[in-house]
């Protein structure tokens, strides 16, 4: 409401927050979180009426019928027969390509769904089995997964990130909170398409909250766990080695401080592995099928660096698959390596958030086998540091949607797909005081104008025109070409912007040795 | 607006989200209405039976459908075909309906918009977040299928005209909203009373002209509704359609209105009569579909008729109506036709547990007034947000409606508190300002001015200041006498002579001001007593003051009353104060009138204080930012302030 504005403005002025989201925050960050988590649950179930990937499509179906599969292998066979290929598990019908702890959940969730509906997880009856009944329970698992692991380690981090820095607006928490838990591209895949992001993700982020609290043991066995639960949160691996050895090298006695976090991490490994430990024949059955080399450098058209320059360079003819694993490998580490050094030179959350960053980008830029999906995990880390690159978050959130374009085409998730987008553009641009509009010079509007034109463009192509007959794919790599030269401009930016908070510190600690 | 519009925006996403989820078959309903309206003519809308699903909306709402089958027609001919269409199911037709219901909660906006746009930033917030995001409208429209939220609309709209004091407009949008659907005629004899008594009264022949012109215009909605049926004799059908009284007592599934209790009375009854030996027949007649006279659906208890329902209506109504009849006052429309509203879903025939809608929408608005109300619409709304969810049955929807009521709860609990809780402490100050009034209410403002720190509602004191001045009866009503967080609200009614016109006008204001005011304010108000009854005669939108602490140079002052000679604003040019603070009424009076001098120590230098529009506030704004002299400006009684003004 208006005041007095001569007499009575400075009293305005100390209370600071914006008026208009008062009450949303005034009663703390826990009550503001929960509002904006039931509303996140809610957009959630909302997405998961909408159709699963390979719906009412055999003989293979989708993700979903995977998920489904694992259930109904792990709740009727052996625990040792769960990798293992034999008359009663075909492993090349979905055969299960995660880690143990993805077997163990699919466990958990078969006896959920024995429970009432027994016919969606019999064995061998129920392959491609969709029912009304079957599609509800196996949404509701994921759901309860993402509200009990997912959202509970965004609070965690939320109240770990913000502890440790000066007060700043609660809005600008909300908003944060919001950011997070409101991402379009995780709930268009776990909710729409189908899969378990939200587990792996959400043990991530509690590492990364343990990290920022100090919590060193807590945060590797977390993160351990998350390994387990999918083995693509190795992207995050680097940055979680380089920042925790940056940070035992400063304490007093290191060798000490890394045994102790290795026996962590071997400790949690071995207790998720403990079914497979007996013998080195099923554990090396178990470690083949989560490195399904055979599957190719890459798969249908992902926006990394293999996919898009075979336009130009047939790599797979060029290369044998054994030159090309160590191609992959070398490219990636040499990418991440940067950033790595940094961490373990001068370790800070900050600077470990950004890490997470790049190690993730270097990943789904070079490495072998990348999802379109896998860009959920440059993304997590990057809705992480919301506050401090917003700009970032929009152009990444909005090209990794694009990117997935195809994909959510392909699942009849364009309703949901376009609806989420909006929602996230109004919440990201929500009214308020902030203040984050940098003023922008016409070059760099023009450039973004540009972009989004093009994808906007594109977007309608891809809809409503057939590709010529001789390039069938030629929309979907005009999309990738697109993308990619967009995440590439992304990681530049913030493996220098890394850098860059190194050369503040250094700058600090000059200051403070000056004084 | 652009934040109005970022609320309706969030909701749009969560409507568009829930596109594929369950319909009713009031999804079928509306669909064969549309391949209805669109194939037949117009004669023979009410007498089509190619479904049970026949037309008993009023015209409007098939002039409505008529108007979306275009649409429907290009977009997929099969949902407007008669026969083909029946039980057509395919994406087309549910993206469709669904996005004509989205798009059609607009009407929805643009009331809520009327409604909050005069208010507070907060109250405004809090009202969006209630009715914007109203999960039984999201419920009953985006999963269930209606158009409620485009009619709700309507009587959102129709009510802030009320509100306004525009009368007319007001009960033109009621008619209207009557010949979309007539089960919001509930509210009616509400509408009847107050518009003949706010509208009507005054005067045998300027009542009757004004009783004229309101009649000529409903009659003139009915005639455009329902006039192309009575030429093609159609008019018997329709109103048997529209209202079939052989659907019993009550609708499939239970409204929890009194009905329910009476029928558990009567199972209750029959039971224990039974056991104690008496031979009572089972009823062979059920509540909800049997048709009256044929049996009686209770085995004890005498039967209700639609006549008894409607005299319980009445009889529950009649409070509210001989309220409205005393006092006609705006600010209570809105409180009265949710009371109606009410009435009509606990009393009522055959009601549907959708009805409680028409209740919950409005008190929305009621609810931000003050603390009771709120509580009152916490329980309200979530009992009746709890009652709909027999609606959705299924499991897949389940989810959904829960997390919508929890979403709910948890947003009107933080918001009321957010509202309320704060500045429990000044309810103290609240008491000390009852006291200052009743002083000044004793015709002894100086006595009250002098003593020191006191708090007053300093609008409210500087109008009975006014009143003083003018010598005229003063009645103070406060009616929310309960002041959180320094915010003041009170009414005022007075009426005076105005001038050397002998026009006697009736000042109704209700007011709210945010800051409470010192002593140091009084000057400044008692200016602003001065200044509006000379500027008084329309509607106040807006008033504002501007501030000047220092001692002005004699080309400021020029400066300042060209300004003031050139704006039809500033009527008068409040002169400034010789002297200090501790001036009584009469000295500032006198020295209102003393020609300025410029370069004495004055503590208020200038003050432009006028009754005005809002374009013509922006030009005093606009001034005030211009020039060096108004150091600052203050927008008073900016938000909820209205004169309602009636010469007799």
């Amino acid at each position: 409401m208006e005041r007095r504005k001569g007499r009575k403005g400075l009293k305005d002025k100390e209370v600071g927050d914006d008026d208009r989201w008062l009450w949303l925050v005034h009663k703390g960050i826990a009550a503001s979180f929960l509002c904006i988590a039931v509303f996140a649950l809610l957009v959630r179930v909302a997405v998961s009426l909408h159709p699963y990937s390979g719906a009412g499509n055999p003989p293979k179906y989708g993700d979903f019928e995977a998920q489904r599969h694992w259930m109904e292998i792990t709740l009727n066979l052996p625990v040792k027969e769960w990798y293992r290929n034999s008359t009663s598990n075909n492993i090349s019908y979905w055969g299960l390509d995660y880690p143990p702890l993805t077997a163990y959940q699919s466990y958990f969730h078969g006896l959920f769904l024995r429970f009432f509906h027994p016919e969606s997880v019999s064995l061998f009856t129920s392959r491609g089995h969709e029912s009304y009944l079957g599609k509800l329970l196996m949404r509701w698992t994921v759901l309860s997964s993402d509200a009990l692991v997912f959202f509970p380690a965004v609070f965690y981090f939320v109240l770990a990130y913000h502890s440790g820095r000066p007060s700043g607006q609660k809005t600008h928490i909300a908003w944060h909170i919001a950011m997070i838990l409101l991402n379009p591209c995780l709930m268009l895949i776990d909710h729409g398409h189908f899969q378990y992001n939200c587990i792996s993700l959400g043990l991530t982020v509690g590492a990364v909250a343990a990290v920022l609290s100090n919590k060193e043991l807590v945060a590797c066995s977390l993160f351990s766990l998350a390994l387990n639960h999918k083995q693509m949160t190795a992207y995050f691996a680097p940055a979680f080695f380089s920042h925790l050895l940056g940070k035992c090298l400063r304490r007093r006695n290191p060798v000490l401080e890394v045994s102790k976090l290795g026996l962590v991490v071997l400790g949690t490994f071995a207790l998720v592995w403990w079914p497979y430990l007996h013998s080195m024949e099923a554990f090396s059955r178990v470690l083949s099928r989560l490195a399904p080399f055979e599957r190719g450098i890459y798969e249908d058209y992902v926006a990394n660096f293999w996919c898009t320059t075979s336009v130009l360079v047939k790599w797979k003819r060029i290369f044998t698959m054994q030159s090309l694993k160590l191609l992959s490998l070398g490219l990636t580490v040499s990418t991440c390596l940067p950033s790595m050094v940094q961490q373990i030179w001068a370790p800070s959350s900050q600077g470990f958030l950004y890490g997470l960053l790049n190690s993730a980008f270097s990943f789904y830029m070079f490495s072998f086998q990348v999802h379109e999906k896998s860009i959920l995990l440059p993304l997590l880390p990057a809705s992480l540091l919301a506050l401090e690159e917003p700009v970032l978050l929009k152009w990444i959130t909005l090209c990794a949607l694009f990117s997935m374009f195809p994909l959510l085409c392909r699942d009849k998730l364009i309703l949901p797909y376009i609806a989420l987008s909006a929602l996230f553009i109004f919440i990201y641009h929500v009214p308020s005081a902030r203040q984050d509009r940098k003023e922008t010079r016409s070059f760099k509007s023009f450039v973004t104008t540009f972009l989004v034109l093009c994808s906007v463009v594109l977007h309608i192509v891809y809809l409503t025109m057939h590709p010529p007959h001789r390039y069938p794919f030629l929309f979907e790599a005009m999309i990738m070409l697109l993308c990619f030269s967009q995440f590439m401009l992304l990681a530049f930016y913030t493996n220098a912007k890394q850098w860059m908070l190194l050369k503040r510190s250094v700058l600090l600690d000059k200051e403070k040795k000056l004084h | 607006m652009s934040d109005l519009l970022w609320f309706f925006a969030i909701a749009t996403c969560l409507k568009l989200l829930l596109i594929p989820s369950y319909h009713s078959t009031d999804f079928e309903v509306h669909r064969h209405w549309l391949a209805l309206t669109h194939s037949l003519p117009l004669s023979q809308w009410y007498s089509d039976e190619t479904s049970p699903w026949t037309l008993d909306y009023p015209p409007f709402f098939a002039y409505f459908e008529r108007f979306l089958s275009i649409f429907a027609n290009l977009i997929d001919p099969q949902i407007v075909h008669l026969q083909k269409g029946l039980e057509y199911n395919s994406n087309t037709v549910v993206y469709f309906q669904r996005i004509t219901v989205i798009l059609s909660d607009s009407c929805l906006l643009y009331g809520v918009y009327r409604f909050t746009k005069d208010l507070d930033s907060r109250r405004r917030i809090l009202i969006w977040v209630l009715l914007i995001w109203s999960p039984m409208l999201v419920i009953v429209d985006h999963l269930h299928f209606q158009y409620n939220g485009f009619l709700l609309g309507i009587l959102l709209i129709s009510l802030s005209y009320l509100e306004e004091g525009k009368d007319l407009i007001g009960g033109f949008f009621f008619a209207v909203l009557l010949c979309f659907k007539h089960l919001f005629a509930v509210a009616a004899p509400v509408y009847f009373v107050y518009l003949l008594r706010h509208y009507c009264w005054g005067g045998l022949v300027r009542g009757f002209r004004q009783l004229s012109v309101m009649g000529a215009l409903v009659v003139a909605v009915f005639a455009a509704a329902y006039g192309p049926f009575v030429y093609h004799g159609q008019i018997q059908q329709v109103l048997h359609r529209m209202f079939p009284f052989g659907r019993g007592l009550c609708h499939a599934y239970w409204a929890p209105n009194f009905w329910v209790f009476y029928i558990i009375l009567d199972k209750g009854l029959a039971f224990l009569l039974r056991k104690l030996g008496f031979a009572i027949q089972t009823p062979a007649a059920s509540f909800t579909g049997g048709l009256v006279g044929d049996s009686s659906p209770f085995a004890i208890l005498p039967q209700i008729t639609p006549l008894a329902t409607f005299t319980m209506v009445l009889l529950a109504l009649s409070p509210c109506l001989i309220k409205a009849w005393r006092e006609p006052r705006p600010g209570m429309i809105t409180r009265w036709v949710t009371y109606a509203y009410t009435c009509g879903f606990l009393f009522g025939w055959h009601v549907h547990e959708k009805a409680s809608l028409h209740f919950v929408i409005p008190l929305a608005i009621v609810a931000v007034q003050s603390l009771e109300d709120a509580r009152h619409y916490f329980l309200v709304s979530i009992v009746s947000c709890y009652s709909l969810f027999p609606l959705l049955f299924e499991a897949q929807e389940y989810p959904i409606k829960v997390l919508l009521l929890l979403l709910h709860s948890i947003v009107m609990w933080l918001a009321f508190s957010a509202q309320f809780t704060k500045g429990e402490e000044s309810k103290a100050t609240a008491h000390m300002k009852k006291k200052d009034d009743k002083v000044a209410l004793k015709g002894n403002p100086n006595g009250a001015a002098k003593k020191e720190g006191f708090f007053i509602g300093g609008v409210e004191k500087s109008y009975l200041q006014a009143c003083s001045r003018s010598s005229s009866s003063v009645q103070q009503k406060p009616w929310v006498q309960k002041t959180k967080e320094k915010i003041n609200t009170g009414s005022i009614k007075q009426s005076w002579t105005v001038g050397k016109k002998t026009k006697k006008f009736e000042l109704e204001l209700e007011f709210e001001t945010e800051t409470p005011f010192g002593a140091e304010d009084r000057d400044h108000h008692l200016r602003f007593g001065a200044a509006f009854d000379v500027s008084f005669g329309g509607a106040l939108h807006w008033c504002i003051d501007c501030h000047c602490s220092r001692v002005m140079s004699k080309s400021e002052m020029d400066d300042v009353r060209s300004f003031a000679t050139n704006t039809s604003v500033v009527e008068e040019l409040p002169q400034p104060i010789e002297g200090n603070m501790q001036d009584t009424l009469e000295s500032v009076l006198r020295n209102s009138v003393i020609e300025p001098r410029v370069g004495m120590e004055f503590d208020s230098l200038l003050e432009v204080v006028a009754v005005m529009s809002t374009s013509e506030m922006d030009g005093v704004r606009s001034f005030a930012a211009s020039t060096s002299v108004v150091e600052s400006y203050h927008n008073l009684l900016r938000e909820t302030c209205r004169i309602h003004q009636r010469v007799y």
